[in-house]
């Protein structure tokens, strides 16, 4: 992975231009010019329905949006293609498991998909990183919420990525998980990648973000 | 102060008075409003039992070989263990006990008879097991021949035989989960057993069963079975615990849900969810090959933890041999195609996940259409070893020779993949499109299809080999097995 500075004239790692959405007459989003550079974290904040996650699903291809571009790395964003997959990982309120596999099996199976050389210590140390070690043989459907939200993240944390997509992470993370989360960001951000995280947790924002960008203010 | 408890009943009643309270029209007006429904029925099961006695003797003029009347003497025999054994699958899925998820919260907690309010649920179930079994059982009876007496004896065994499942199930239920498993897997094998002597063309033909002293001693054995067991499951209600009970109720609304919008295949992760609720923990497996690759070992994972989903479609191949005793002829490739079809739907387990998760699917690094394709490797390996394993009935039912018998097996191994994934990859019933406006409200254009995904794909793919029953058919009909997949794989 790349590391970039940020400067003048510098491709934004992430860059929306004049991206719009709106259901029926309903407009939720409105001409949002956005840029996330390698190396930094920005925040979506703002209150319910201020139209955060939809920013986010129209980012990650999850959504159409009514006008407006999307580029990561200076690519069009097609989530359809392998090489956006490969520098995008999202972590949503849509994630779910399969069944039949167990807590270390699923991050197992996520690192070798994409390639990763040292597989075994990398997920090792993620599960231990996110407090799941003692539930590496547990199916999803054991686990706790919070337990579900962490195997989430770090299915998002095992595998290579360029640019990190969340929304709402502190979700049902408890005070540890979050102080957890926000070390871990930061050291995603130190590594040179992006991270675009929608939330509402004033202490992780601060904590990560190195820009605020408020919605449903007009 | 402390005032007497109110009874089950008492909440019962209180509770159908604030539902009564509700109601917005009388049930006279609802049966008036439903007359088209009501003659609807009336005239469709005229039709029903009309064509089923048509059918009773054209299947008897049609059936001269050996091999088909014995096949057709033990048919009710392998009808009636099959559905015994599938009430006693139904029941315990459900619990066979179980509450609903507000009767769990608010009322289990409660210091309420805990029988009193388990067993009116238990009685619809078992009622609704019961009145299955012995229609389709006097259906098959009727097709085979049976004298009247003889129809409404054998029903009324299988239904007997069927309430005494269920009660064993509610003492497996409490306390005893070895008892229904056993049980479960006993019918299964009885099932097979007698499927294998009839595809081994070796069973003697039975006569027509005669109502006599030796089968009413048999029905009094079996009612008393069906009291004892009945009895002694009633005694344990009250002793289930909210653990025992929670899973089947909780499952209860996904089904609805599932059958109220016709949608097969959320009824299947229902199930598959439910089937996994009961593991705690697995012995993990890590390692393995990169890329791509790393799918297709969790899908063998998948079947050394799950043997069984590839035992049933192993098993299953006695089926095809069976029902070339029947003498299908040029209609074999269809038995085949659609026994791997049905069997092999629990190999696609995996496909269905990433079919409805996107987000697993988005998180691979690969094109859509590879991520699908790799879940295909196992399942379709699978199935189409299961049509070269039928090759020999279609070398005998069709006269072709060996090698075209091959290309069919394969042929038929890929129609049974190529529908499984028709199946596991359908879209639920969208709202949001166009709706078409009937008497019942507005009805998604893709509802009532749903029913027949699938089984489209499975008579487009067998079609070529019943029109050529040569190396060509086998040919056209893989080649449309592919398009299939090609474009089942790769849509968005």
């Amino acid at each position: 992975m790349s590391k970039r500075k940020q400067g003048e004239g510098e491709i934004p790692l992430l860059r929306v231009r004049g991206l719009s959405r709106h259901f029926g007459e309903h407009e939720v989003v409105k001409d949002l010019d956005l840029d996330v550079m390698a190396g930094t974290a920005v925040a979506l904040i703002g209150p319910n329905g201020s139209g955060k996650s939809t920013v986010l699903r129209c980012i990650t291809g999850t959504d159409k949006p009514s006008d407006g571009t999307v580029h990561l790395d200076g690519r069009k964003l097609d989530e359809r293609d392998p090489r956006i997959r490969s520098a995008l990982a999202v972590v949503m309120d849509d994630i779910d498991f399969f069944p039949d596999l167990s807590v270390v099996e699923h991050l197992d199976l996520f690192a070798r998909a994409h390639g990763v050389d040292d597989a075994d210590d990398l997920v090792d140390e993620v599960l231990h990183d996110v407090g799941l070690m003692e539930q590496s043989g547990q199916l999803p459907g054991t686990l706790s919420t919070g337990q579900r939200t962490r195997l989430a993240l770090a299915s998002a944390f095992v595998r290579p990525r360029r640019l990190l997509v969340l929304d709402e992470p502190e979700q049902r993370l408890d005070k540890q998980g979050l102080g957890w989360l926000a070390e871990r960001l930061n050291a995603d951000k130190a590594g040179g990648l992006g991270i675009l995280m929608a939330s509402h947790d004033q202490s992780l924002i601060e904590a990560v973000a190195d820009r605020t960008v408020e919605l449903g203010h007009r | 102060m402390t005032e007497a408890l109110p009874g089950v009943r008492e909440i019962r009643a209180d509770m159908r008075h604030w539902r009564r309270g509700r109601a917005e029209a009388k049930f006279w007006d609802v049966f008036t409003d439903a007359y088209i429904a009501v003659f609807a029925t009336l005239m469709f099961g005229a039709i029903a039992i009309n064509v089923l006695v048509h059918a009773r003797w054209a299947t008897a003029a049609g059936c001269r070989s050996g091999g088909c009347a014995e096949a057709r003497s033990w048919l009710p025999w392998v009808v009636g263990l099959a559905l015994v054994g599938a009430g006693l699958g139904v029941a315990r899925l459900f619990g066979p006990a179980h509450t609903s998820p507000a009767t769990s919260s608010w009322l289990l907690a409660a210091p309420l008879d805990r029988t009193g309010l388990l067993r009116p649920r238990l009685l619809a179930l078992t009622g609704v097991l019961l009145l299955v079994g012995a229609v389709v059982a006097a259906v098959v009876a009727t097709l085979v021949g049976f004298v009247v007496a003889a129809i409404v004896a054998y029903a009324l065994s299988v239904a007997l035989v069927v309430l005494a499942c269920v009660g064993l199930a509610v003492l497996s239920q409490a306390g005893r989960p070895l008892l229904g498993r056993v049980l479960t897997w006993t019918l299964a094998l009885a099932v097979w057993a007698v499927l294998l002597l009839v595809a081994l063309d070796d069973a003697p033909v039975l006569g027509s069963p005669v109502v006599g002293v030796t089968w009413i001693a048999l029905l009094v054995v079996v009612l008393l079975l069906a009291v004892a067991a009945t009895t002694l499951s009633q005694r344990r209600l009250g002793r289930l615990t909210r653990h025992d009970l929670a899973p089947g109720g909780r499952m209860a609304p996904g089904l609805s849900g599932a059958l109220a919008t016709l949608d097969l295949a959320l009824l299947y992760d229902v199930l598959l969810s439910r089937r996994w609720a009961g593991h705690e923990s697995v012995r993990s497996r890590r390692g393995g090959p990169s890329g791509a690759m790393a799918l297709v070992r969790v899908d063998l994972i998948r079947l050394q933890r799950s043997p069984q989903t590839l035992l049933v479609v192993a098993a299953a191949v006695v089926v095809p041999y069976a029902a070339a005793t029947l003498g299908l002829g040029r209609a074999q490739p269809l038995a085949i195609s659609l026994t791997g079809f049905l069997t092999g739907l629990g190999l696609c387990s995996a496909l269905r996940v990433v079919t409805r998760t996107p987000s697993l699917l988005r998180a691979m690094p690969f094109p859509v259409s590879t991520t699908r394709a790799t879940m295909l490797v196992v399942p379709g390996v699978a199935l189409v070893l299961f049509g070269l394993a039928c090759t020999p009935t279609l070398h005998a039912s069709t006269d072709v020779t060996w090698e075209t018998a091959v290309w069919m097996g394969a042929a038929c191994g890929a129609s049974a993949i190529a529908a499984a994934v028709r199946w596991v990859t359908g879209r639920p019933p969208d709202y949001s499109r166009p709706l078409v406006s009937t008497p019942a409200g507005g009805v998604p254009t893709n509802l009532y299809g749903s029913i027949l995904r699938g089984f489209d794909i499975w008579a487009l793919t067998t079609v070529p080999m019943l029109l050529w029953v040569s190396n060509t058919g086998a040919i056209v009909s893989l080649v449309a097995s592919w398009i299939v997949i090609q474009y089942l794989v790769a849509r968005n």
